[in-house]
């Protein structure tokens, strides 16, 4: 389990395209989704996409024309993301709307420096953590690999503030208990 | 905002790792892959097209369910 050389190199041409979206607009790109999962675990698994929520699309968009990205053409009338031609195994995309729904603590996101001028913003851990739980519950029938994710992201974690992940759990409707027995280090 | 070293990071994750390994508690890669049964029309786009390109130059695609 590690992050493969690609990947890390595509990262690390994305953390350059954020920092200098947020040198420009003062606020971060946040990578969500399961790219955020594969980078809190350390590589459990690869994800083939990188999902970000910007607050200027347009901006960002012609930073990544300046970093060599190529929109993706359209599906009908569907916008369906962006490639790199030096990266061709994986895509990019904007997800719009608020992250979690405007419920997670921006002042937790965790920056990952890549190398110099080269970085990444994610959700708190307890957010992905709670967010995967909460699609678990919510799924009909229930996806398993959402409990499996939040279960290797709660045994990768070097912290977990408790509280907080309890109150992201009970309002994105999971159930905690679900994590029980799995670090003897952390408390769920 | 909490910063933190991404080398450092993959040191700290890939010895825990290998703990949970050697404790026979590892989950398979596979398990952990979104089933793809949720995705959005424009992200089963996104992934196959993504597939594809690798096959076209010759790179090991990232292997999704879409």
């Amino acid at each position: 389990m590690a992050l493969e050389a690609d990947y890390l190199e595509a990262l690390g041409l994305l953390g350059r395209v954020c920092e200098e979206y947020r040198r420009e607009t003062g606020s971060p790109a946040y990578l969500v989704g399961g790219a955020a999962v594969a980078l809190w675990t350390g590589g459990a698994f690869h994800s083939a996409d990188f999902d970000l929520i910007v607050a200027a699309e347009e901006r960002f968009h012609e930073i990544l024309l300046q970093h060599g990205f190529c929109p993706e053409d359209r599906a009908g009338k569907l916008r369906v993301g962006y490639y790199h031609p030096d990266y061709p195994q994986f895509g990019w995309q904007l997800v719009t709307g608020p992250m979690f729904d405007g419920r997670a603590d921006r002042m937790r996101v965790a920056q990952f420096q890549i190398n110099a001028g080269s970085a990444v913003v994610l959700p708190a851990i307890e957010d992905l953590i709670a967010d995967r739980l909460g699609q678990y519950a919510g799924g009909k029938p229930p996806d398993v690999s959402r409990l499996n994710q939040a279960r290797v992201l709660f045994e990768m974690a070097d912290r977990i503030d408790s509280a907080y992940l309890r109150k992201r759990v009970e309002e994105e409707g999971g159930d905690i208990s679900l994590l029980n027995g799995l670090n003897s280090e952390l408390e769920p | 905002m909490r910063t933190i070293k991404l080398e450092a990071h993959l040191k700290r994750t890939a010895a825990k790792a290998r703990e949970l390994d050697a404790a026979g508690r590892n989950v398979p890669t596979e398990a952990l892959r979104n089933a793809g049964k949720t995705r959005t029309t424009a992200k089963r786009v996104l992934l196959e097209r993504a597939e594809k390109r690798a096959h076209a130059a010759g790179k090991k695609p990232v292997l999704s369910h879409y």
